[in-house]
């Protein structure tokens, strides 16, 4: 087991040699210690990163108007909202809907067709004694 | 404290903060130089002010860990944002080491983040653990909880290892 003093030792050790590493205090506040290999890193990343991101944008841009584009290019009709109807509505017209709105009229005369035939059967002419044959 | 006396005091304690700025960056030495630049700013430009509450040795650790936490959540949110992968670097080329200190480094890496720093601040800055606790921003109870059980976790793993 190490003891508390063993771990002293180690720990000044690694202080001490922490220290002697340690650049001047005047170049570090002046920040004249510049590090290097992360920036030259870092900024081709940073590049691809934009060029990528840029052409992300201008592909989905691009969609968006091919995609608009044909409907853009029919001319607009001039329709007042008045007289707009539903491309459905035909099929409210249903058979013998003017019962629900109109009273029919019973006194209207019958159709001359029809009236001829029920004509002579209300009223038929007596017969005689003669007509049999 | 005028400048002048502040910069003169930094300059004191500058292999000392350097010291504690590599154990704040995980040991990464160009991240230890912007946060410690960026400390001495602070201080200098008045942003972090001294007190008078503890010693300015405690007052500067505690800028230099904060400065330090700031940086590593910046650094976070970078990588999230961009998909910095640049920040793995081939590491730059350490001095070699005695097999001791690799040892004591690898015990310290297995830590968690609190126990390693009070750890680090007593056995190696010669802090007590009360001064340890205003440098970490914890209460005095909690360091010592948190000294007792790093103790306990590194002398098992140095003794194994």
């Amino acid at each position: 087991m190490a003891e508390d003093r063993d771990l002293e030792r180690l720990f000044e050790g690694l202080r001490r040699q922490d220290e002697a590493s340690a650049p001047r205090f005047r170049d570090v506040l002046a920040g004249r210690i510049v590090s290097g290999p992360r920036v030259a890193l870092r900024l081709p990343v940073l590049r691809l990163a934009a060029v990528v991101v840029l052409l992300g944008v201008a592909s989905v841009m691009a969609v968006r108007f091919v995609r608009r584009a044909p409907e853009q290019a029919l001319p607009e009709k001039e329709t007042p909202i008045a007289a707009w109807s539903s491309p459905t509505a035909w099929l409210l017209e249903t058979p013998g809907r003017e019962l629900l709105t109109e009273v029919p009229s019973l006194l209207d005369s019958p159709p001359e067709s029809s009236s001829e035939k029920t004509d002579g059967m209300r009223n038929p002419t007596p017969l005689r004694k003669g007509d049999r044959s | 404290m005028t400048r002048a006396e502040i910069e003169a005091e930094l300059e004191r304690l500058h292999p000392a903060a350097f010291a504690w700025a590599l154990a704040c960056c995980g040991r990464d030495r160009e991240d230890a130089l912007d946060v410690l630049q960026t400390s001495y700013l602070k201080v200098l430009e008045g942003r972090a002010s001294f007190a008078g509450r503890s010693s300015f040795k405690t007052f500067l650790f505690g800028v230099i860990r904060r400065t330090a936490q700031e940086a590593r959540r910046r650094s976070l949110l970078r990588r999230l944002a961009l998909a910095d992968w640049s920040r793995k670097r081939p590491p730059a080329p350490a001095p070699p080491l005695p097999e001791e200190r690799v040892a004591l480094l690898r015990a310290l890496e297995a830590l968690p983040r609190r126990q390693r720093q009070v750890l680090e601040l007593v056995f190696g800055f010669g802090m007590t653990v009360e001064e340890a606790a205003g440098t970490l921003g914890i209460s005095p109870g909690s360091a010592r909880v948190h000294y007792e059980r790093g103790k306990k976790r590194l002398r098992g793993t140095l003794s194994h290892g």
